[in-house]
């Protein structure tokens, strides 16, 4: 159906991974992403105009894409989906014919289809990948996002080569993409992401090129930092934007945050956690706790929604855990899932919802939004599909893992031992 | 709907729903109601009274109420009371008062639902209304294609 298919993304965004490799989408599935056209050996303005077509004929022609399947899990558990998102960007929400019908980019869907799928416009919205520089070895990352945990892998011998280097690592494509975009007529929104942003140097280059050539008056800059590093000169470029959204990554409010966030420490975390949002307080950021609810963390996940409830802030996570599969919360038996769930919903009794939200990023509808995630969660740990064939696969990870790091996740949550041990743990 | 096509030959409108109150201790308000640039409605506004129409889609809301035969008191009202004004079931009543004026015979302008002064009152809005809404219900951005 036209309705719970079409997506306005492909007009409006784009994504450039850590290999320069181009994506549709920010929230597309990552399994075409080692096929698709490069920055390396494609014009990014030809891409997008030409190379994205079949994805916008799809769209109008009613389809579902293949890479889509994310946002469509999101819709399914009440989860406010990349989609629904990208629609309220151009307008159409509910009722989706007459907001369609009402928005400015309708000449665009319908040229677009009068060309098959082509296009002359340019992203106003960017999902940039800077490789995986970090600090940091989170449990639930992967080598392609963190150069820690690669080199953990490579140890143990899960991949036999490190990731390659990051396209931004090249000054020449670095330079040739600030261009593209100083020539974006309608740029509104550059979300990086790492490895950590904070200590990416093609991070400070992007910010500097774009305040060098006056982007920085209009666009909004969006990124998530690990909270464990501070930069002052980092934070007076990001003041020079028209806005800003601060992510800040945090699992849990204890110190099971350090073993999932490894090798982070809970009062570091949380004096730069305090410290964040003290400067976006100051400066009027939007602000949001980014988690990646694990099986581990879904445990302590309602601390995260107190937390925020507490200090005005948002909840978000990108997706439901896809990647490592062995993370996901689908592994968890029944009976943890009931008490993780009565926690969750715990935290629901006290934020009344009205109706559905869709602007997530209204700051002052931070409690419908908690509400809304929080009862997404629910929903999920009430019917995703039983994938307990996985744990083999989780007890050789945190094997090898706390043989490394020297550490046990009985510490951190006694509660899991009975199922850690019949698993084989 | 299947596709896009499908969605571009259906030809939805909008609803306006309108109903009037009035206050007739001193006399009752004369009212000339127009939507569209078509009148609606002309007479005594002697009780409630509630009103349907439709509109384009893309069409710029516009809704005017003339209300005339007031005689100003200090002791007893006259006037007419926009109980209810909803397009597509969205009631700009009690919060969208910043999309009316109202020029009235006192020389003053005021933005609210309650004619309390012989005059027109007037709803117009400067974009399509679904643009509108968007905006007055802080749904965040909205992207204008460039």
């Amino acid at each position: 159906m036209f309705e719970k298919n079409f997506c306005s993304s492909p007009w409006i965004h784009a994504r450039i991974n850590n290999n320069g490799s181009f994506e549709y989408c920010r929230w597309a599935d990552k399994s075409q992403r080692e096929h698709s056209d490069r920055i390396q050996n494609q014009s990014v303005i030809t891409w997008f105009q030409r190379g994205m077509s079949p994805i916008r004929e799809q769209l109008l022609q009613g389809h579902r894409p293949e890479g889509c399947k994310p946002c469509h899990d999101m819709e399914a558990h009440g989860k406010v989906s990349g989609r629904q998102k990208q629609l309220l960007k151009v307008g159409v929400s509910d009722p989706f014919d007459k907001t369609m019908l009402s928005s400015p980019w309708l000449d665009e869907f319908r040229q677009a289809q009068q060309r098959s799928g082509d296009t002359d416009l340019l992203p106003q919205d960017w999902q940039i990948d800077l490789g995986n520089y970090c600090n940091s070895a989170c449990l639930f990352c992967t080598p392609h996002s963190s150069s820690r945990l690669a080199q953990d892998y490579l140890r143990l011998g899960r991949i036999k080569q490190l990731p390659p280097r990051a396209w931004c690592d090249d000054p020449k494509l670095l330079n040739e993409f600030v261009d593209m975009l100083s020539r974006s007529p309608g740029l509104a929104y550059l979300h990086f992401i790492g490895g950590e942003t904070m200590i990416t140097p093609a991070f400070r280059r992007i910010l500097e090129a774009m305040i060098a050539v006056g982007l920085n008056r209009r666009v909004t800059i969006g990124f998530t930092t690990n909270l464990t590093v501070w930069d002052d000169d980092i934070t007076e470029l990001l003041n020079q934007f028209q806005g800003v959204n601060l992510g800040l990554s945090v699992e849990c409010m204890s110190e099971l945050n350090d073993y999932l966030r490894w090798p982070s420490d809970w009062p570091t975390t949380q004096e730069l956690l305090e410290r964040w949002i003290k400067v976006g307080e100051s400066r009027s950021w939007f602000m949001q706790l980014r988690v990646t609810p694990t099986l581990f963390s879904i445990w302590h996940l309602d601390s995260v929604y107190r937390f925020a409830l507490q200090n005005g802030l948002a909840v978000e996570s990108c997706d439901f855990l896809n990647e490592p599969a062995w993370m996901r919360i689908t592994l968890l038996p029944e009976n943890l899932r009931q008490v993780a769930r009565q926690r969750l919903l715990a935290v629901m009794e006290d934020v009344p919802v009205t109706s559905m939200l869709i602007n997530t990023r209204h700051p002052d509808r931070y409690r419908e939004q908690i509400n809304q995630d929080c009862a997404s969660y629910v929903s999920y740990l009430e019917t995703a599909p039983d994938e307990s064939h996985r744990l083999p696969e989780l007890i050789k990870y945190l094997h090898d893992m706390e043989g490394l790091r020297g550490n046990s996740i009985l510490k951190y949550l006694p509660e899991y031992e009975e199922f850690l041990r019949t698993a084989g743990y | 709907m299947k596709n896009f096509s499908e969605l571009l030959v259906t030809d939805p409108e909008i609803k306006v729903e309108l109903v009037l109150g009035s206050i007739i201790d001193n006399g009752v308000p004369h009212v000339d109601l127009w939507a569209q640039g078509r009148r609606l409605w002309k007479g005594d506004l002697y009780k409630d009274l509630e009103f349907e129409t439709r509109m384009p889609l893309m069409q710029l809301v516009d809704i005017q109420i003339g209300m005339t035969g007031k005689v100003y008191s200090t002791q007893r009202e006259t006037a007419v009371i926009i109980r209810k004004l909803a397009l597509d079931g969205f009631n700009l009543v009690p919060n969208h008062a910043q999309a009316t004026w109202y020029d009235t015979d006192q020389g003053v302008q005021l933005a609210n639902f309650y004619l309390g002064f012989n005059g027109v009152w007037r709803l117009q809005l400067p974009e399509p209304f679904y643009r509108w809404r968007h905006r007055v219900t802080d749904q965040g951005w909205l992207l204008l294609p460039q």
